[in-house]
């Protein structure tokens, strides 16, 4: 899709349920992690032609990438984090986890990953240098899904689905800080460093605005959206939150982009 | 492949009713401005991931 244009301009087909996606501008590829065949095909050039497939067994999820190392991280399986080294496009590295990771961040630190794991209800932190868990919280709600660091702050935000709660976490130990209610079935957190605030996408069909004043988070909005837009990602770059609404009976599908203010 | 938006979708290509109505606005909350709208096509299904290039 081109910004500029505002419109689609070329589609990849044929794909196994593609999830995350994610571009490398030092090697102009595009890594997508597909969950049906558990494979990350890598796409180049002006005509996003695939060089290499990884297969990395099952459910590839989410993308994560560090500039610093050149380096691709994939959550998949039952499991696991996959790094890849984006130069060789090998698989150079295999994180264990104690289950399908979804969410998760890499700190700015360059030493750690936070990683969501619904399934045994934690969060799990990661070593990177020699790659394995070295801390589990344990978490009071359930359906932990979208995380988001606030590097400001030093905190974790964590967005869980039952009860649709956001809820911050001490980087340093993980130490629970505080608790919101917020819309339901929410699929992405992210913090806004310029505003100190959280926008919060839910299925419900609903954007949640905080601003985090002395610790808590104070609602700022409620944006109605449309059902079953719970994917968005915001650009501290660009200053916008871009969100997935998916086709209605009554709407195409389409990406809305908010500016946010003041 | 620079400015541009990835998308993945987990989509099934039909019709898609609509495509020329009016898409509903959403609230009018000032901390976020709906500023464009970029239509997909005739998609239907859920979308899972968005990337910026």
């Amino acid at each position: 899709m081109s910004l500029a244009e505002r419109r689609v301009i070329h589609v990849i087909d044929g794909l196994k349920e593609p999830q995350g996606v994610r571009y490398v501008p030092s090697v102009d590829a595009l890594y997508v992690a597909n969950a049906g065949d558990g494979t990350v095909g890598i796409y180049e050039g002006p005509n996003y032609a695939l060089k290499d497939r990884l297969n990395l067994g099952d459910d590839a999820d989410n993308i994560r990438f560090d500039p610093r190392t050149n380096q691709i991280f994939v959550g998949y399986g039952d499991g696991g984090i996959a790094i890849i080294d984006v130069l060789t496009r090998r698989r150079v590295q295999d994180i264990a986890l104690n289950g399908h990771p979804e969410g998760f961040q890499l700190a700015e630190d360059g030493e750690r990953i936070f990683v969501n794991v619904p399934t045994s209800r934690e969060v799990a932190v990661i070593d990177r240098r020699d790659g394995k868990q070295v801390a589990k919280w344990d978490l009071r709600y359930h359906g932990n899904f979208p995380m988001a660091l606030d590097e400001q702050g030093q905190r974790v935000l964590v967005g869980f689905r039952s009860p649709p709660r956001l809820s911050a976490f001490s980087m340093r130990d993980g130490a629970p800080l505080a608790a919101v209610e917020v819309c339901g079935d929410t699929d992405d957190v992210f913090f806004d460093p310029k505003r100190a605030r959280v926008y919060v996408s839910c299925g419900e069909g609903l954007l949640d605005v905080f601003g985090r004043q002395d610790g808590n988070y104070q609602r700022v909005a409620r944006i109605p959206t449309s059902p079953g837009s719970r994917t968005a990602l915001f650009s501290p770059e660009r200053d916008r939150l871009f969100l997935a609404v998916r086709a209605t009976p009554v709407e195409p599908a389409a990406v809305w982009i908010f500016r946010p203010s003041p | 492949m620079k400015a541009l938006f990835v998308v993945a979708l987990m989509m099934s290509v039909g019709s898609s009713p609509g495509m020329s109505q009016a898409i509903k606005k959403p609230g009018d909350a000032s901390a976020l401005v709906v500023e464009a709208k970029i239509p997909l096509g005739a998609v239907t299904g859920r979308i899972d991931h968005m990337a910026l290039v």
